[in-house]
Protein backbone atom coordinates (compact mmCIF):
# COMPACT_ATOMS: atom_id res chain seq x y z
CA UNK A 1 0.00 0.00 0.00
CA UNK A 2 1.10 3.55 -0.74
CA UNK A 3 2.50 5.82 1.96
CA UNK A 4 0.30 8.78 0.81
CA UNK A 5 1.85 10.76 3.72
CA UNK A 6 4.65 10.31 2.67
CA UNK A 7 4.38 11.16 -0.78
CA UNK A 8 2.03 14.28 0.13
CA UNK A 9 4.74 15.63 2.54
CA UNK A 10 7.86 14.70 -0.18
CA UNK A 11 5.96 16.56 -2.84
CA UNK A 12 5.88 19.64 -0.35
CA UNK A 13 9.07 19.82 0.16
CA UNK A 14 10.28 19.19 -3.18
CA UNK A 15 8.05 22.47 -4.42
CA UNK A 16 9.43 24.98 -2.30
CA UNK A 17 12.76 23.68 -2.44
CA UNK A 18 12.97 23.27 -5.88
CA UNK A 19 12.79 26.80 -7.14
CA UNK A 20 13.42 26.10 -10.79
CA UNK A 21 10.00 24.21 -10.61
CA UNK A 22 7.93 27.16 -10.33
CA UNK A 23 8.99 29.14 -13.53
CA UNK A 24 7.81 26.00 -15.37
CA UNK A 25 4.46 25.91 -13.16
CA UNK A 26 4.21 29.07 -13.96
CA UNK A 27 4.44 28.09 -18.14
CA UNK A 28 1.47 25.59 -16.68
CA UNK A 29 -0.69 27.61 -14.77
CA UNK A 30 -0.33 30.45 -18.22
CA UNK A 31 -1.29 27.52 -20.75
CA UNK A 32 -3.36 24.91 -18.75
CA UNK A 33 -7.23 25.50 -19.19
CA UNK A 34 -8.61 25.48 -15.65
CA UNK A 35 -9.77 22.28 -15.11
CA UNK A 36 -11.42 22.43 -11.79
CA UNK A 37 -13.70 25.75 -12.00
CA UNK A 38 -17.78 24.15 -11.70
CA UNK A 39 -20.51 25.92 -13.76
CA UNK A 40 -21.92 28.44 -11.47
CA UNK A 41 -25.49 27.32 -12.78
CA UNK A 42 -28.28 28.60 -10.60
CA UNK A 43 -30.11 26.49 -8.67
CA UNK A 44 -33.66 28.34 -9.01
CA UNK A 45 -34.86 30.60 -11.92
CA UNK A 46 -34.29 33.54 -10.01
CA UNK A 47 -31.04 34.38 -11.96
CA UNK A 48 -33.42 35.71 -14.59
CA UNK A 49 -33.63 39.46 -14.94
CA UNK A 50 -37.20 40.15 -13.41
CA UNK A 51 -37.53 42.20 -16.79
CA UNK A 52 -37.19 39.50 -18.74
CA UNK A 53 -40.65 38.11 -17.39
CA UNK A 54 -42.42 37.25 -20.66
CA UNK A 55 -41.14 34.93 -23.14
CA UNK A 56 -41.21 35.79 -26.77
CA UNK A 57 -43.36 33.10 -28.57
CA UNK A 58 -43.92 35.58 -31.22
CA UNK A 59 -40.62 36.20 -32.59
CA UNK A 60 -41.84 39.83 -33.04
CA UNK A 61 -40.85 41.35 -36.24
CA UNK A 62 -40.36 38.41 -38.15
CA UNK A 63 -42.64 37.55 -40.96
CA UNK A 64 -43.96 33.91 -41.50
CA UNK A 65 -45.86 31.36 -40.05
CA UNK A 66 -43.87 28.49 -38.84
CA UNK A 67 -41.11 28.33 -37.17
CA UNK A 68 -38.45 27.91 -40.11
CA UNK A 69 -40.35 30.79 -42.10
CA UNK A 70 -39.57 32.86 -39.49
CA UNK A 71 -36.03 32.00 -39.32
CA UNK A 72 -35.50 32.18 -42.87
CA UNK A 73 -36.86 36.12 -42.33
CA UNK A 74 -34.66 36.50 -38.98
CA UNK A 75 -31.61 35.47 -41.42
CA UNK A 76 -32.75 37.80 -44.21
CA UNK A 77 -33.40 40.48 -42.20
CA UNK A 78 -29.68 40.30 -40.81
CA UNK A 79 -28.32 40.20 -44.36
CA UNK A 80 -30.18 43.28 -44.81
CA UNK A 81 -28.73 45.16 -42.04
CA UNK A 82 -25.41 43.95 -42.70
CA UNK A 83 -25.86 45.68 -46.05
CA UNK A 84 -27.19 48.46 -45.22
CA UNK A 85 -24.03 49.32 -42.13
CA UNK A 86 -21.85 48.69 -44.88
CA UNK A 87 -23.34 51.35 -47.08
CA UNK A 88 -23.32 53.91 -44.24
CA UNK A 89 -19.98 53.15 -42.61
CA UNK A 90 -17.77 51.36 -45.17
CA UNK A 91 -14.07 52.48 -42.93
CA UNK A 92 -15.47 51.03 -39.50
CA UNK A 93 -17.40 47.68 -41.40
CA UNK A 94 -13.49 47.49 -42.86
CA UNK A 95 -12.00 47.46 -40.03
CA UNK A 96 -14.30 45.34 -37.67
CA UNK A 97 -13.50 42.66 -39.80
CA UNK A 98 -9.73 43.29 -39.71
CA UNK A 99 -10.25 43.31 -36.28
CA UNK A 100 -12.40 40.05 -35.71
CA UNK A 101 -9.98 38.43 -38.43
CA UNK A 102 -6.72 39.76 -36.16
CA UNK A 103 -8.15 38.50 -32.93
CA UNK A 104 -8.88 34.76 -34.91
CA UNK A 105 -5.29 34.95 -35.52
CA UNK A 106 -3.54 35.93 -32.44
CA UNK A 107 -5.95 33.15 -30.65
CA UNK A 108 -4.39 30.62 -33.68
CA UNK A 109 -1.26 31.97 -32.75
CA UNK A 110 -1.25 32.22 -28.81
CA UNK A 111 -3.30 28.56 -28.80
CA UNK A 112 -0.86 26.88 -30.42
CA UNK A 113 2.45 28.88 -29.17
CA UNK A 114 0.66 27.46 -25.36
CA UNK A 115 0.01 24.04 -26.51
CA UNK A 116 3.92 23.53 -26.96
CA UNK A 117 4.76 25.71 -24.21
CA UNK A 118 2.39 23.46 -21.97
CA UNK A 119 3.91 20.25 -22.80
CA UNK A 120 7.41 21.19 -22.31
CA UNK A 121 6.48 22.20 -19.09
CA UNK A 122 4.50 19.39 -17.61
CA UNK A 123 7.71 16.79 -19.85
CA UNK A 124 10.36 19.33 -18.18
CA UNK A 125 8.49 19.15 -14.74
CA UNK A 126 7.86 15.29 -14.60
CA UNK A 127 11.64 14.77 -15.64
CA UNK A 128 13.01 17.59 -12.95
CA UNK A 129 10.80 16.33 -9.92
CA UNK A 130 11.74 12.39 -10.69
CA UNK A 131 15.69 12.86 -11.57
CA UNK A 132 15.02 15.13 -8.16
CA UNK A 133 14.24 12.61 -6.21
CA UNK A 134 16.35 9.71 -8.02
CA UNK A 135 19.40 11.62 -7.29
CA UNK A 136 18.92 14.69 -5.82
CA UNK A 137 19.94 16.95 -8.45
CA UNK A 138 18.56 20.09 -9.07
CA UNK A 139 18.75 21.33 -12.35
CA UNK A 140 18.87 24.95 -13.97
CA UNK A 141 16.35 27.07 -16.74
CA UNK A 142 18.52 25.44 -19.45
CA UNK A 143 18.66 22.02 -18.88
CA UNK A 144 15.09 21.77 -17.77
CA UNK A 145 13.62 23.47 -20.89
CA UNK A 146 16.32 20.79 -22.80
CA UNK A 147 14.39 17.92 -21.01
CA UNK A 148 10.78 19.34 -21.81
CA UNK A 149 11.77 20.27 -25.57
CA UNK A 150 11.80 16.89 -27.08
CA UNK A 151 9.72 14.51 -28.58
CA UNK A 152 8.25 13.17 -25.30
CA UNK A 153 6.18 16.21 -25.26
CA UNK A 154 4.67 15.58 -28.72
CA UNK A 155 3.61 12.00 -27.10
CA UNK A 156 2.06 13.87 -24.27
CA UNK A 157 -0.19 16.01 -26.69
CA UNK A 158 -0.88 12.62 -28.76
CA UNK A 159 -2.12 10.87 -25.45
CA UNK A 160 -3.88 14.14 -23.88
CA UNK A 161 -5.98 14.00 -27.49
CA UNK A 162 -6.57 10.35 -27.05
CA UNK A 163 -7.59 10.58 -23.44
CA UNK A 164 -10.02 13.43 -24.49
CA UNK A 165 -11.40 11.63 -27.14
CA UNK A 166 -14.91 10.89 -25.38
CA UNK A 167 -15.49 14.34 -24.68
CA UNK A 168 -14.93 15.53 -28.19
CA UNK A 169 -17.85 12.13 -28.93
CA UNK A 170 -19.91 13.81 -26.27
CA UNK A 171 -19.85 17.35 -27.86
CA UNK A 172 -20.48 15.63 -31.17
CA UNK A 173 -23.65 13.79 -29.64
CA UNK A 174 -24.71 16.80 -28.34
CA UNK A 175 -25.03 18.79 -31.41
CA UNK A 176 -26.92 16.12 -32.67
CA UNK A 177 -29.37 16.20 -29.70
CA UNK A 178 -29.57 19.97 -30.34
CA UNK A 179 -29.72 19.31 -34.27
CA UNK A 180 -32.79 16.63 -33.55
CA UNK A 181 -34.33 19.34 -31.21
CA UNK A 182 -34.15 22.25 -33.24
CA UNK A 183 -35.55 20.15 -36.63
CA UNK A 184 -38.46 19.20 -34.37
CA UNK A 185 -38.79 23.03 -33.41
CA UNK A 186 -38.44 23.91 -37.18
CA UNK A 187 -41.54 21.38 -37.74
CA UNK A 188 -43.54 23.34 -36.27
CA UNK A 189 -45.49 19.97 -34.74
CA UNK A 190 -45.66 20.74 -31.00
CA UNK A 191 -46.29 16.60 -30.07
CA UNK A 192 -42.79 16.08 -31.87
CA UNK A 193 -41.04 18.70 -30.63
CA UNK A 194 -42.10 18.02 -27.21
CA UNK A 195 -40.98 14.21 -27.19
CA UNK A 196 -37.70 15.05 -28.81
CA UNK A 197 -37.23 17.78 -25.85
CA UNK A 198 -37.57 15.47 -23.10
CA UNK A 199 -36.05 12.66 -24.99
CA UNK A 200 -33.16 14.84 -25.78
CA UNK A 201 -32.52 16.38 -22.37
CA UNK A 202 -32.68 12.71 -20.79
CA UNK A 203 -30.31 11.41 -23.51
CA UNK A 204 -28.11 14.49 -22.93
CA UNK A 205 -27.90 14.23 -18.63
CA UNK A 206 -27.05 10.34 -19.04
CA UNK A 207 -24.92 10.88 -21.65
CA UNK A 208 -23.06 13.98 -19.83
CA UNK A 209 -23.03 11.95 -16.63
CA UNK A 210 -21.73 9.16 -18.06
CA UNK A 211 -18.90 11.03 -19.95
CA UNK A 212 -17.71 12.28 -16.28
CA UNK A 213 -17.35 9.42 -14.58
CA UNK A 214 -15.53 7.94 -17.72
CA UNK A 215 -12.82 11.11 -17.85
CA UNK A 216 -12.36 11.02 -14.12
CA UNK A 217 -11.16 7.23 -14.84
CA UNK A 218 -9.49 8.00 -17.99
CA UNK A 219 -7.31 11.34 -16.44
CA UNK A 220 -5.80 9.51 -13.89
CA UNK A 221 -4.89 6.47 -16.83
CA UNK A 222 -3.62 10.12 -18.66
CA UNK A 223 -1.12 10.98 -15.59
CA UNK A 224 0.68 7.74 -15.18
CA UNK A 225 0.47 7.69 -19.23
CA UNK A 226 2.40 10.73 -19.20
CA UNK A 227 4.37 9.61 -16.54
CA UNK A 228 5.47 6.15 -18.29
CA UNK A 229 5.59 8.07 -21.66
CA UNK A 230 8.21 10.38 -20.20
CA UNK A 231 10.52 8.20 -17.89
CA UNK A 232 10.20 4.76 -19.44
CA UNK A 233 9.46 6.03 -23.43
CA UNK A 234 7.20 3.91 -24.42
CA UNK A 235 4.86 4.38 -27.57
CA UNK A 236 1.69 6.13 -27.56
CA UNK A 237 -0.34 3.44 -26.81
CA UNK A 238 1.83 1.54 -25.56
CA UNK A 239 1.91 3.78 -22.74
CA UNK A 240 -1.69 3.84 -22.62
CA UNK A 241 -1.89 0.34 -22.12
CA UNK A 242 0.40 0.29 -19.66
CA UNK A 243 -1.37 2.99 -17.45
CA UNK A 244 -4.43 1.14 -17.83
CA UNK A 245 -2.59 -2.30 -16.35
CA UNK A 246 -1.17 -0.50 -13.75
CA UNK A 247 -4.51 1.34 -12.80
CA UNK A 248 -5.69 -2.06 -12.50
CA UNK A 249 -2.98 -3.87 -10.43
CA UNK A 250 -2.97 -0.88 -7.91
CA UNK A 251 -6.66 0.47 -8.31
CA UNK A 252 -6.80 0.74 -4.51
CA UNK A 253 -3.87 2.28 -3.88
CA UNK A 254 -4.28 4.83 -6.74
CA UNK A 255 -8.28 5.32 -6.04
CA UNK A 256 -6.96 6.45 -2.47
CA UNK A 257 -4.35 8.75 -4.26
CA UNK A 258 -6.90 10.33 -5.95
CA UNK A 259 -10.03 10.60 -3.21
CA UNK A 260 -7.39 12.55 -1.05
CA UNK A 261 -6.15 14.52 -4.01
CA UNK A 262 -9.89 15.90 -4.68
CA UNK A 263 -9.44 16.89 -1.00
CA UNK A 264 -6.68 19.05 -1.44
CA UNK A 265 -7.48 20.36 -4.27
CA UNK A 266 -10.91 22.10 -3.10
CA UNK A 267 -8.65 22.85 0.16
CA UNK A 268 -6.52 24.68 -2.60
CA UNK A 269 -9.02 26.09 -3.98
CA UNK A 270 -10.71 28.00 -0.78
CA UNK A 271 -7.27 29.11 -0.44
CA UNK A 272 -6.96 30.46 -3.89
CA UNK A 273 -10.51 32.39 -3.71
CA UNK A 274 -9.10 33.61 -0.56
CA UNK A 275 -5.84 34.99 -2.07
CA UNK A 276 -6.92 35.98 -5.00
CA UNK A 277 -8.19 39.77 -3.94
CA UNK A 278 -4.38 40.04 -2.16
CA UNK A 279 -3.01 38.74 -5.58
CA UNK A 280 -5.05 41.34 -7.33
CA UNK A 281 -3.77 43.90 -5.54
CA UNK A 282 -0.26 42.95 -6.16
CA UNK A 283 -0.98 43.00 -9.71
CA UNK A 284 -1.57 46.30 -10.07
CA UNK A 285 2.32 46.98 -9.07
CA UNK A 286 3.11 44.19 -12.08
CA UNK A 287 0.70 45.74 -13.70
CA UNK A 288 3.44 48.80 -14.47
CA UNK A 289 5.43 45.69 -15.87
CA UNK A 290 2.60 44.42 -18.12
CA UNK A 291 2.64 47.69 -19.72
CA UNK A 292 6.09 48.07 -19.77
CA UNK A 293 6.44 44.76 -21.79
CA UNK A 294 3.00 45.32 -24.10
CA UNK A 295 4.11 48.93 -25.12
CA UNK A 296 6.54 47.85 -27.71
CA UNK A 297 4.65 45.84 -29.57
CA UNK A 298 1.91 48.04 -28.83
CA UNK A 299 3.52 51.06 -30.53
CA UNK A 300 4.73 49.03 -33.28
CA UNK A 301 1.48 47.50 -34.44
CA UNK A 302 0.21 51.33 -34.62
CA UNK A 303 2.84 51.94 -36.43
CA UNK A 304 1.88 48.90 -39.11
CA UNK A 305 -1.70 49.77 -38.74
CA UNK A 306 -1.31 53.39 -39.84
CA UNK A 307 0.97 52.69 -42.93
CA UNK A 308 -1.43 50.12 -44.09
CA UNK A 309 -3.85 53.27 -43.91
CA UNK A 310 -5.87 51.91 -40.55
CA UNK A 311 -7.65 55.55 -40.09
CA UNK A 312 -8.23 57.46 -36.66
CA UNK A 313 -8.07 55.20 -33.23
CA UNK A 314 -7.82 52.24 -35.24
CA UNK A 315 -4.37 51.59 -35.04
CA UNK A 316 -4.70 51.49 -31.18
CA UNK A 317 -7.22 48.83 -31.52
CA UNK A 318 -5.12 46.81 -33.37
CA UNK A 319 -2.15 47.63 -30.68
CA UNK A 320 -4.95 46.31 -28.20
CA UNK A 321 -5.28 43.03 -29.34
CA UNK A 322 -1.47 42.15 -29.66
CA UNK A 323 -0.61 43.64 -27.10
CA UNK A 324 -3.20 42.22 -24.41
CA UNK A 325 -1.67 38.39 -23.52
CA UNK A 326 1.64 40.15 -23.23
CA UNK A 327 -0.43 42.49 -20.86
CA UNK A 328 -2.20 40.09 -18.35
CA UNK A 329 0.92 37.56 -18.77
CA UNK A 330 2.76 40.35 -17.00
CA UNK A 331 0.23 41.98 -14.83
CA UNK A 332 -1.09 38.82 -13.54
CA UNK A 333 1.72 37.13 -12.83
CA UNK A 334 0.98 36.71 -9.02
CA UNK A 335 -1.98 35.09 -9.95
CA UNK A 336 -0.40 32.09 -12.37
CA UNK A 337 2.41 31.92 -9.80
CA UNK A 338 0.18 30.70 -7.42
CA UNK A 339 -1.98 28.64 -9.60
CA UNK A 340 1.57 27.15 -10.93
CA UNK A 341 2.22 26.18 -7.25
CA UNK A 342 -0.97 24.25 -7.05
CA UNK A 343 0.52 22.68 -11.05
CA UNK A 344 3.66 21.67 -9.44
CA UNK A 345 2.53 20.41 -6.34
CA UNK A 346 -0.63 18.34 -7.86
CA UNK A 347 2.30 16.90 -11.01
CA UNK A 348 5.12 16.07 -8.01
CA UNK A 349 2.20 14.07 -6.16
CA UNK A 350 1.55 11.92 -9.04
CA UNK A 351 4.82 11.54 -10.32
CA UNK A 352 5.91 10.42 -6.94
CA UNK A 353 3.04 8.07 -6.36
CA UNK A 354 4.04 6.25 -9.98
CA UNK A 355 7.78 6.00 -8.42
CA UNK A 356 6.63 4.55 -5.15
CA UNK A 357 3.98 2.12 -7.03
CA UNK A 358 6.79 1.22 -9.11
CA UNK A 359 9.00 0.40 -6.52
CA UNK A 360 6.56 -1.59 -4.59
CA UNK A 361 5.76 -3.49 -7.72
CA UNK A 362 9.92 -4.15 -8.68
CA UNK A 363 10.66 -4.95 -4.98
CA UNK A 364 7.74 -7.61 -4.29
CA UNK A 365 6.94 -8.37 -0.35
CA UNK A 366 8.44 -11.47 0.96
CA UNK A 367 5.42 -13.96 1.24
CA UNK A 368 5.42 -16.46 4.01
CA UNK A 369 3.89 -19.75 2.85
CA UNK A 370 1.62 -21.02 5.27
CA UNK A 371 1.91 -24.67 6.29
CA UNK A 372 -0.83 -27.20 5.31
CA UNK B 1 46.00 -48.19 -11.32
CA UNK B 2 44.20 -45.59 -11.89
CA UNK B 3 42.97 -42.65 -9.55
CA UNK B 4 41.20 -43.20 -6.76
CA UNK B 5 37.55 -42.00 -6.95
CA UNK B 6 37.07 -40.64 -3.29
CA UNK B 7 35.73 -37.53 -4.46
CA UNK B 8 32.44 -39.54 -5.76
CA UNK B 9 32.34 -41.65 -2.85
CA UNK B 10 29.30 -39.60 -1.18
CA UNK B 11 27.47 -39.35 -3.92
CA UNK B 12 27.84 -42.96 -4.48
CA UNK B 13 26.62 -43.87 -1.59
CA UNK B 14 23.69 -41.51 -1.87
CA UNK B 15 22.86 -43.01 -4.98
CA UNK B 16 23.05 -39.73 -7.04
CA UNK B 17 25.82 -41.26 -9.50
CA UNK B 18 24.47 -42.47 -12.99
CA UNK B 19 25.96 -43.84 -16.79
CA UNK B 20 29.96 -43.70 -16.98
CA UNK B 21 30.52 -42.12 -13.82
CA UNK B 22 28.97 -45.04 -11.71
CA UNK B 23 30.84 -47.52 -13.81
CA UNK B 24 34.07 -46.10 -13.21
CA UNK B 25 33.35 -46.21 -9.57
CA UNK B 26 31.97 -49.74 -9.00
CA UNK B 27 34.86 -50.88 -11.46
CA UNK B 28 37.33 -48.72 -8.94
CA UNK B 29 36.16 -50.02 -5.90
CA UNK B 30 36.06 -53.69 -7.05
CA UNK B 31 39.91 -52.87 -7.27
CA UNK B 32 40.88 -50.92 -4.67
CA UNK B 33 40.20 -51.82 -0.76
CA UNK B 34 41.16 -48.30 0.42
CA UNK B 35 38.75 -46.90 -1.43
CA UNK B 36 36.39 -49.30 0.00
CA UNK B 37 37.56 -49.20 3.10
CA UNK B 38 36.51 -45.43 2.83
CA UNK B 39 33.39 -45.82 1.44
CA UNK B 40 32.13 -48.10 4.30
CA UNK B 41 33.24 -45.63 6.56
CA UNK B 42 30.96 -43.37 5.43
CA UNK B 43 27.73 -45.51 5.21
CA UNK B 44 28.38 -46.58 8.86
CA UNK B 45 28.48 -42.81 9.86
CA UNK B 46 25.15 -41.94 7.38
CA UNK B 47 23.95 -45.00 9.22
CA UNK B 48 24.52 -43.52 12.59
CA UNK B 49 23.07 -40.31 11.78
CA UNK B 50 19.92 -41.84 10.65
CA UNK B 51 19.56 -43.68 13.54
CA UNK B 52 20.39 -40.71 16.05
CA UNK B 53 17.21 -39.90 17.58
CA UNK B 54 16.32 -35.81 17.46
CA UNK B 55 16.98 -33.20 20.68
CA UNK B 56 14.33 -31.20 21.92
CA UNK B 57 15.63 -28.34 20.53
CA UNK B 58 15.46 -29.96 16.63
CA UNK B 59 12.28 -28.86 14.78
CA UNK B 60 10.85 -29.83 11.70
CA UNK B 61 10.62 -27.02 8.79
CA UNK B 62 6.86 -27.90 8.93
CA UNK B 63 6.26 -27.52 12.20
CA UNK B 64 8.86 -24.48 11.99
CA UNK B 65 6.74 -23.04 9.27
CA UNK B 66 3.32 -24.28 11.45
CA UNK B 67 4.05 -22.43 14.47
CA UNK B 68 5.34 -19.11 12.38
CA UNK B 69 2.07 -18.94 11.04
CA UNK B 70 0.40 -19.03 14.34
CA UNK B 71 2.57 -16.49 15.69
CA UNK B 72 1.63 -13.99 13.09
CA UNK B 73 -1.09 -11.45 13.70
CA UNK B 74 -3.99 -12.39 12.80
CA UNK B 75 -7.45 -10.35 11.49
CA UNK B 76 -9.96 -11.80 12.98
CA UNK B 77 -13.45 -12.75 10.85
CA UNK B 78 -15.17 -9.36 9.93
CA UNK B 79 -19.16 -10.15 10.76
CA UNK B 80 -21.39 -8.87 7.86
CA UNK B 81 -22.28 -5.52 9.91
CA UNK B 82 -18.76 -4.50 10.00
CA UNK B 83 -18.16 -5.45 6.19
CA UNK B 84 -21.20 -3.65 5.08
CA UNK B 85 -20.32 -0.53 7.35
CA UNK B 86 -16.91 -0.59 5.78
CA UNK B 87 -18.15 -0.67 2.51
CA UNK B 88 -20.52 1.89 3.33
CA UNK B 89 -17.95 4.07 4.69
CA UNK B 90 -15.68 4.15 1.38
CA UNK B 91 -18.57 4.72 -0.61
CA UNK B 92 -18.96 8.00 0.82
CA UNK B 93 -16.62 9.90 -0.86
CA UNK B 94 -17.87 8.52 -4.06
CA UNK B 95 -21.60 9.61 -2.87
CA UNK B 96 -20.78 13.11 -2.78
CA UNK B 97 -19.15 13.07 -5.69
CA UNK B 98 -22.02 11.56 -7.79
CA UNK B 99 -24.53 13.87 -6.47
CA UNK B 100 -21.77 17.04 -7.21
CA UNK B 101 -21.62 15.57 -10.61
CA UNK B 102 -25.34 14.87 -10.93
CA UNK B 103 -26.14 18.11 -9.51
CA UNK B 104 -24.08 19.91 -11.81
CA UNK B 105 -25.45 18.53 -14.87
CA UNK B 106 -29.08 19.15 -13.40
CA UNK B 107 -28.50 22.82 -13.34
CA UNK B 108 -26.44 23.40 -16.45
CA UNK B 109 -29.56 21.61 -18.18
CA UNK B 110 -32.16 23.31 -16.76
CA UNK B 111 -30.44 26.38 -16.89
CA UNK B 112 -29.70 25.51 -20.76
CA UNK B 113 -33.55 24.64 -20.79
CA UNK B 114 -34.99 27.67 -19.05
CA UNK B 115 -32.64 30.36 -21.37
CA UNK B 116 -34.70 28.16 -24.87
CA UNK B 117 -37.52 29.05 -22.96
CA UNK B 118 -36.65 32.59 -22.46
CA UNK B 119 -36.00 32.89 -26.09
CA UNK B 120 -39.54 31.44 -27.23
CA UNK B 121 -37.93 28.59 -29.20
CA UNK B 122 -40.21 26.57 -27.41
CA UNK B 123 -43.25 28.55 -28.62
CA UNK B 124 -46.20 27.29 -26.40
CA UNK B 125 -44.81 23.71 -26.06
CA UNK B 126 -44.42 23.62 -22.17
CA UNK B 127 -47.47 25.82 -20.90
CA UNK B 128 -46.37 24.25 -17.33
CA UNK B 129 -43.14 26.14 -17.89
CA UNK B 130 -44.58 29.53 -17.72
CA UNK B 131 -44.04 30.05 -13.86
CA UNK B 132 -44.45 33.55 -12.32
CA UNK B 133 -41.27 35.99 -12.15
CA UNK B 134 -39.24 35.66 -9.28
CA UNK B 135 -39.25 38.37 -6.79
CA UNK B 136 -37.82 38.99 -3.34
CA UNK B 137 -39.88 39.52 -0.57
CA UNK B 138 -39.30 42.80 0.27
CA UNK B 139 -39.79 43.40 -3.16
CA UNK B 140 -43.50 42.00 -3.19
CA UNK B 141 -43.76 43.69 0.25
CA UNK B 142 -43.24 47.12 -1.62
CA UNK B 143 -45.43 46.21 -4.63
CA UNK B 144 -47.87 45.49 -2.17
CA UNK B 145 -47.70 48.64 -0.13
CA UNK B 146 -47.34 50.90 -3.25
CA UNK B 147 -49.50 49.53 -5.45
CA UNK B 148 -48.70 48.01 -8.65
CA UNK B 149 -47.45 50.52 -10.75
CA UNK B 150 -44.91 53.29 -8.78
CA UNK B 151 -43.11 55.80 -11.16
CA UNK B 152 -40.87 54.94 -13.72
CA UNK B 153 -37.45 55.70 -11.54
CA UNK B 154 -38.96 53.72 -8.85
CA UNK B 155 -39.86 50.90 -10.58
CA UNK B 156 -36.60 50.14 -11.93
CA UNK B 157 -34.72 51.08 -9.18
CA UNK B 158 -36.63 48.40 -7.31
CA UNK B 159 -36.11 46.01 -10.32
CA UNK B 160 -33.01 46.73 -10.14
CA UNK B 161 -31.98 46.06 -6.35
CA UNK B 162 -34.54 42.93 -6.63
CA UNK B 163 -32.37 41.55 -9.23
CA UNK B 164 -29.03 42.08 -7.69
CA UNK B 165 -30.74 40.43 -4.80
CA UNK B 166 -32.13 37.52 -6.56
CA UNK B 167 -28.44 37.24 -8.29
CA UNK B 168 -27.10 37.12 -4.87
CA UNK B 169 -28.99 34.98 -3.85
CA UNK B 170 -28.78 32.39 -6.21
CA UNK B 171 -24.80 32.71 -6.21
CA UNK B 172 -24.75 31.90 -2.14
CA UNK B 173 -27.40 29.25 -2.48
CA UNK B 174 -25.28 27.64 -5.25
CA UNK B 175 -21.94 27.99 -3.03
CA UNK B 176 -23.95 26.80 -0.25
CA UNK B 177 -24.74 23.26 -0.82
CA UNK B 178 -21.09 22.99 -2.66
CA UNK B 179 -19.39 24.15 0.31
CA UNK B 180 -21.81 21.24 2.47
CA UNK B 181 -20.61 18.54 0.37
CA UNK B 182 -16.88 20.32 0.65
CA UNK B 183 -17.46 20.29 4.55
CA UNK B 184 -18.53 16.10 4.57
CA UNK B 185 -15.91 15.33 2.01
CA UNK B 186 -13.58 16.70 4.44
CA UNK B 187 -15.09 15.55 7.57
CA UNK B 188 -14.67 12.07 5.49
CA UNK B 189 -10.85 12.53 4.89
CA UNK B 190 -9.67 13.56 8.04
CA UNK B 191 -11.72 11.07 9.86
CA UNK B 192 -9.41 8.60 7.45
CA UNK B 193 -6.11 10.48 7.91
CA UNK B 194 -6.76 9.87 12.19
CA UNK B 195 -8.01 5.95 11.42
CA UNK B 196 -4.67 5.92 9.32
CA UNK B 197 -2.21 7.58 11.46
CA UNK B 198 -3.58 5.69 14.49
CA UNK B 199 -3.31 2.25 12.87
CA UNK B 200 0.37 2.86 11.93
CA UNK B 201 0.73 3.85 15.85
CA UNK B 202 -0.83 1.09 17.41
CA UNK B 203 2.05 -0.52 19.22
CA UNK B 204 0.20 -4.21 19.28
CA UNK B 205 0.79 -4.13 15.30
CA UNK B 206 4.41 -4.23 15.77
CA UNK B 207 4.80 -5.94 18.60
CA UNK B 208 2.56 -9.02 18.09
CA UNK B 209 4.74 -10.21 15.37
CA UNK B 210 8.15 -9.81 17.15
CA UNK B 211 6.98 -11.90 19.97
Amino acid sequence: MLDIKKILSRSWHILWNYRMLWVFGFILALTVAGGSSSGNYSSSSSSRTNNNTTPQYEWQGLKGETPREKIADGLRQAGAGIEKLRDQYPIEFRMVIAVAVTVFVMLLIFGFIGAILRYVAETATIRMVNEYEQSGIKVGFRQGWRYGWSRVSWQLFLINFVINLPVLVLFVFLGLIGWWIVTAALSGIQTSLITNLIAGIGLAFISILVTVVLMVVLNVVRDFSWRISVLEGSGVMETIRQAFAMLRRNWKSVGLMWLVMIGIKIAWGLVFFLLIIPLLIVSVITAIGGLVVAVVPGLLTVGIASLLSAPDYWPWIFAGVISLPLFVSVAFSPVFLVRGWGLTYESSVWTLTYREIKTIETVAPPVVIAAE
Amino acid sequence: MPEHVKEWLSAYSDGELRGNRLRQVENHLGKCPECLAELEQLQSLSNLLHEAIPTGDFMMTERFVAKLTLNLPRRSEAPHLHKALEIGWWLIPFVLLGAWTFLQVTFALSWLTQNVWDAGLLGSAFPWLQFNPPQAEWFSTLINLFGSQPGFIDQTLLQVLNNANLVIEDWLGSILWQALLAVIYFGWAASWWLKQTNQLSQPENIQTFAQ
